[in-house]
């Protein structure tokens, strides 16, 4: 948009004026809004350069564009827009600045102010008690009425002497008709007076109906907002109440199965019948491991491999693979010997469906290690 | 409506005279080039003299330069250059479009100058006087309520309450019998029942220590004074609160400033006066505010809160005062003065710095506020360590 557009286009949110009207005033006038329905109509707040800034006011700073203000919302009323002069637009603010005020004033409205407590310091200062007094007071006060130029055309409109009757009352010739002239002009002009009179009610009542059509839409308006606010926090609690419930339910889960695992885990009982494997290395003479059968409600198979090789590890490393598929079924470090020979360990009988296994033992030290023996084993179903 | 006899105006005619620099001094600015020599030179000197008029008519030509941020300098003809400098910038760089706005439809903006210059020095001795502007506006306060209230009557001067405004229990009272009144033993009796509530006590409840200040002032009436210059009781009263929060740097009695523990704590809540440029006083008046919402915000019981809100307030009138940076005042007379109690001070100077930390982050990374550099080191003059 070139600067001459700009100039030329109408007032719009966010543009600074300044008005004849409170030109004693130091003020300047910030559009913030256009009424809805009703373009013509503009809502302005005085803003000005006094940095004490109360609760009810924005705040731009001079890093803004047109900063620094203050933009006093609680002084905000809808302006004509055709008072607005656009030779006299003098700046245009940032849209977030726009956007505070606008916030502000509802607030304001809603008699929930948010503000920062310094600002209510602002408010206790009585340099703002004279600011808001001398100044924001009457500037609000003065275009609040009705503009000059706007009454005196309005009352023209109305009081202009009609050429008609003026040459009705030229026109008579004797004392009679003189005075019938007199009496029907008095009763012209109180008829035009009473003309007057109905019109400025029904204009006043046009306008107080207008401006409760208006009310009535800005109250709707906000009930509307309101309302779909309301339903918006309203879903947010409940979906905040769902995921609140479904993590107390999943913490209950683990929470139980914590305490199953911890009864089981409490659960020792003696175990009899256990089975039991003694295993040598495996001897290349001999032929096939006997076959080890498994008692139905055997849970461990007890392992006990003698070491044949001498030598003495800190810890011995069990590596248990299926013989057919060569594929790993479990393996375990931290063994050490529990007698001068043997290692034992204890198999969950999970691990050792009916098959040959091989076993290999080695001896773990200083990092490296060393294969003390092989062993084989054939498991058999009862 | 007639505005000529509002009192903001007629202070600004009297002031301006029918000058017209301000006004051919803007509308010759051009804002992308520099302001022609001869006319500047002018510009400031009667910027000078404004400022020098305001500087009297608030009763800070004869108090230090620090009052209004002017720090390092012992004379105010030196502090004044700084101070109109600074002046200069407040009104015709930052402001400058705001009055070319207004030339718009005013033939003259000299008296919106002279208003500039007092809105710039009101802010200066609120932000750098904290204890005495804040004194001065809950008296101010007091007595207009008074005056409302019918109690007092203004017998001459400023309806609005300054310095020289003289006040009478009768509407009828001789305005000369309040010369030469001596209320220190007043003040200092009301400061023994309105501290520290006088000075930290602020926003939405600084009206409850009005209040209790306007009953405070039917005393005088008791004691036989019919008359007072507002003057002759500010003084006092402001000279009183002052020489308190200095006794709490006294340490000739060899008391220790800190008691073991508490020096930890308090270092952390350590905030520092601000340099007068403007991003750094907004970033230094956002974590005021901030510290202040948060303690608002905590969920603990009220009478904590207001602890916690008291302390703060200390802080941040000693971080400003004056005397910040000359001394580490005694926990001892802390708790005395704040009226609290001493071995909670610990914790609440954890909770302010915790409050502070987390404002820091919210705001900015520039230091308004750091920690002490060293052990209980003492620093420069713009820091106190409470």
């Amino acid at each position: 948009m070139s600067r001459q557009q700009r100039k030329e286009r109408p007032p719009e949110p966010g543009d600074l004026f300044v008005l004849p009207e409170t030109a004693d005033f130091p003020v300047e006038w910030a559009v913030l809004e256009l009424r809805l329905g009703d373009r013509s109509r503009l809502l302005a707040v005085p803003a000005d350069t006094n940095p004490l800034a109360g609760s009810a006011d924005v705040e731009t700073l001079a890093s803004e564009p047109a900063g620094p203000l203050s933009l006093r919302c609680r002084f905000g009323l809808w302006v004509d827009a055709a008072r607005f002069d656009r030779a006299r637009r003098t700046a245009v603010l940032d849209p977030d600045a726009v956007a505070r005020a606008v916030a502000k004033r509802a607030e304001i409205e809603a008699g929930e102010i948010n503000a920062s407590p310094l600002a209510y310091e602002a408010d206790a200062d009585p340099e703002y008690e004279d600011w808001v007094r001398e100044v924001l007071a009457p500037a609000h006060s003065l275009l609040s009425q009705p503009a000059l130029g706007a009454e005196r055309s309005t009352r023209a409109g109305i009081l202009a002497p009609s050429p008609v009757s003026r040459r009705r009352w030229t026109s008579l010739g004797n004392p009679y008709a003189l005075a019938a002239a007199v009496l029907l002009l008095v009763t012209l002009g109180l008829a035009g007076g009473l003309v007057w009179q109905t019109r400025t009610i029904a204009d006043l009542a046009e306008k107080r109906h207008r401006s409760e059509q208006e009310l009535q839409q800005e109250r709707e308006r906000r009930s509307g907002e309101l309302r779909q606010a309301e339903e918006r926090h309203r879903k947010e609690i409940a979906e905040r109440d769902r995921q609140a419930r479904e993590t107390i339910d999943q913490d209950r889960q683990r929470i139980g199965d914590l305490e199953t695992r911890l009864q089981a885990a409490g659960r020792l009982r003696p175990l009899v019948n256990a089975p039991f494997a003694y295993l040598a290395p495996r001897d290349p003479v001999r032929g096939g491991p006997d076959a080890i059968t498994l008692p139905a409600g055997a849970s461990y198979l007890f392992v006990i491999l003698t070491v044949a090789d001498l030598r003495s590890f800190p810890e011995y490393r069990l590596e248990i693979l299926s013989k057919d598929s060569r594929k790993p079924i479990w393996a375990t470090t931290g063994l050490h010997k529990t007698g001068a020979t043997e290692v034992s360990v204890a198999l969950p009988r999970a691990l050792l469906p009916a098959g040959d296994y091989r076993l290999y033992l080695r001896g773990v030290k200083g990092g490296k290690t060393e294969q003390v023996g092989e062993y084989e084993m054939r498991i058999a179903e009862e | 409506m007639s505005i000529a006899g509002l009192s903001w105006r007629k202070e600004e005619e009297d002031t301006a005279a029918g000058a017209r620099v301000f006004t051919d001094f803007v509308r010759s600015l051009d804002p992308r080039g520099e302001p022609e020599p001869r006319r500047l030179a002018v510009v400031r000197d009667v910027l000078r003299a404004a400022l020098r008029g305001e500087l009297r008519r608030r009763g800070l030509w004869t108090a230090p330069p620090d009052y209004v941020g002017v720090v390092g300098c012992t004379s105010w003809d030196e502090a004044l250059e700084e101070l109109l400098s600074e002046c200069y910038a407040f009104v015709f760089v930052d402001r400058l479009r705001s009055l070319q706005a207004q030339l718009q439809v005013k033939p003259n903006i000299d008296g919106l100058v002279f208003l500039n210059v007092r809105h710039f020095l009101h802010e200066r001795q609120k932000e750098s006087d904290p204890l005495g502007a804040q004194v001065f506006q809950v008296l101010q306060s007091a007595v207009r309520a008074a005056v409302a209230a019918g109690e007092l009557h203004v017998l001459t001067g400023d309806a609005r309450i300054r310095n020289e405004t003289v006040l009478g229990f009768s509407p009828d009272a001789d305005p000369a019998s309040a010369v030469g009144r001596d209320l220190r033993a007043s003040a200092a009796r009301w400061n023994d029942a309105l501290l520290p509530d006088l000075v930290t006590l602020r926003g939405r409840r600084e009206a409850e220590v009005v209040e209790r200040l306007r009953e405070r002032l039917a005393d005088l009436r008791d004691e036989g004074i019919a008359a007072f210059r507002f003057k002759d009781l500010i003084d006092p009263l402001k000279a009183d609160v002052r020489t308190r929060w200095a006794a709490l740097l006294d340490h000739e009695s060899g008391e220790p400033a800190f008691e073991r523990g508490a020096d930890e704590a308090a270092r952390s809540v350590r905030l520092v006066r601000p340099d007068t440029s403007f991003e750094e006083r907004q970033l230094y008046r956002r974590l005021v505010a901030c510290v202040l919402a948060a303690i608002e915000r905590l969920d603990v019981n009220e009478k904590t809160r207001g602890y916690l809100s008291t302390l703060w307030q200390f802080l941040r009138v000693q971080a400003m005062g004056a005397a910040a940076g000359e001394g580490r005042p005694s926990q001892r007379r802390i708790g005395d003065l704040l009226g609290i109690p001493r071995e909670r001070l610990k914790d609440f100077y954890k909770t302010l710095g915790r409050l502070l930390e987390e404002c820091r982050a919210a705001n900015s990374g520039k230091p308004s506020v750091t920690p002490l550099p060293g052990e209980l080191a003492p620093d420069g003059r713009r820091g106190i360590a409470p």
